[in-house]
């Protein structure tokens, strides 16, 4: 195609174009497209403000439900063992009798099942546990309600299962006596409850057990 | 519409710059005043659908053209066109070929493979490779296409006796 050939096609397409009746309607229509999609976008930007605004109040909810069942509380009200009779053993207690937390941690309380056990047989049972892989954690503290217990070491813990090993049931100790507080969290959940009285007893509050380890 | 490289367009300021230029394409295709309109609207539908970026106004209108070449592919093989096309041919009815009066007419006697890669490359004036990123064809096919459209327009022409 020459250039004039070129040229005159240009020239006669330039004739070729829309209607001013179809250019309006086309606009309305195009005008009413971009209204839609302006409010779609608006509608999509609310929704994700309002996810977001669901999700801030749904972890605020949970860090404050977190808080107010985490054990320093809990544990406070637990029953104290030097309130138990000797008399009153109980298998199957649990400490907390509900489900808590502790440094936000969910944990579901289980009891410690003792019904094939006989309370004699307690420490043995006890000493493997806190020496098995399904121990979490131990807490120590100088009171039974944990606030500000710290977790202690393995070779802390090797020797609390080593007092378990050589123990013997026992009357129970002297309530004025100074206590050490110990919680062993283990991975299923069960938690169980000791304390230590000037290093030579043992006892298990929940099964109200006293120990000797002399 | 969230155009980063180039200015946002009204409704209005869309309707002024492209329609005309996609009405052309589709008409010098399927020379149909109302499926070039069909053709022009939903077309720019697409463009406000389709919320994309473009680096430059180049970038836009090749987009705009490609569109518009799928879009009259989609509307060529739709079936109420189809059954347009057969009724006419049912009909019985044979239109002679007129001679072209101008070289517009003559394009519009090409074989359609022909008529829009010609419209691109002369009205458009867009270089082989732009068409053939649009027509998604090969710069050879294009150039092939180009070739033999100008060679069957020259014919056409010659035949009127005009341009040669």
């Amino acid at each position: 195609m020459s250039d004039k050939i070129q040229s005159k096609y240009i020239e006669e397409y330039k004739d070729v174009k829309p209607s001013a009746e179809f250019l309006d309607k086309l606009t309305l229509t195009l005008e009413q497209e971009q209204a839609k999609k302006k409010r779609s976008k608006i509608k999509l930007v609310r929704s994700v403000a309002s996810i977001a605004a669901c999700l801030v109040v749904a972890v605020a909810a949970g860090v404050l439900i977190l808080n107010n069942t985490k054990p320093s509380s809990t544990a406070s009200s637990s029953t104290d063992s030097s309130e138990i009779p000797n008399s009153s053993i109980n298998n199957n207690v649990n400490i907390y009798g509900d489900n808590t937390a502790i440094s936000g941690q969910p944990i579901k309380i289980d009891e410690w099942d003792t019904s094939t056990l006989s309370p004699d047989e307690y420490a043995d049972a006890m000493a493997q546990m806190l020496s098995s892989d399904s121990l979490s954690y131990i807490l120590k503290s100088g009171s039974n309600n944990f606030v500000g217990a710290d977790r202690i070491g393995d070779d802390e813990i090797a020797s609390l299962s080593q007092k378990f090993k050589n123990a013997t049931l026992t009357d129970k100790a002297d309530d004025s006596a100074t206590r050490t507080y110990y919680m062993a969290v283990f991975e299923d959940g069960l938690i169980i409850k000791l304390s230590t009285v000037s290093d030579s007893y043992v006892e298990i509050p929940s099964k109200d057990v006293f120990l000797s380890v002399n | 519409m969230s155009n980063n490289g180039v200015a946002e367009l009204s409704a209005r300021e869309l309707v002024d710059k492209y329609s005309a230029m996609i009405y052309r394409l589709a008409y010098a295709r399927l020379q149909s005043t109302a499926d070039a309109e069909d053709v022009t609207q939903e077309v720019l539908l697409r463009y406000i659908r389709a919320d994309k970026s473009f680096n430059d106004e180049e970038h836009r209108k090749a987009w705009l053209l490609k569109v518009t070449v799928n879009v009259i592919k989609t509307l060529v093989s739709s079936a109420h066109r189809r059954h347009d096309v057969e009724l006419e041919e049912a009909s019985g009815v044979t239109y002679e070929q007129e001679e072209p009066s101008g070289v517009k007419e003559a394009v519009a006697q090409l074989p359609e493979k022909y008529k829009v890669a010609i419209h691109l490359f002369y009205f458009e004036q867009l270089s082989i490779e732009q068409i053939s990123k649009i027509l998604n064809k090969s710069q050879g096919t294009v150039k092939s296409l180009l070739s033999r459209g100008r060679e069957k327009l020259r014919e056409l022409l010659s035949e009127e006796g005009q341009y040669v």
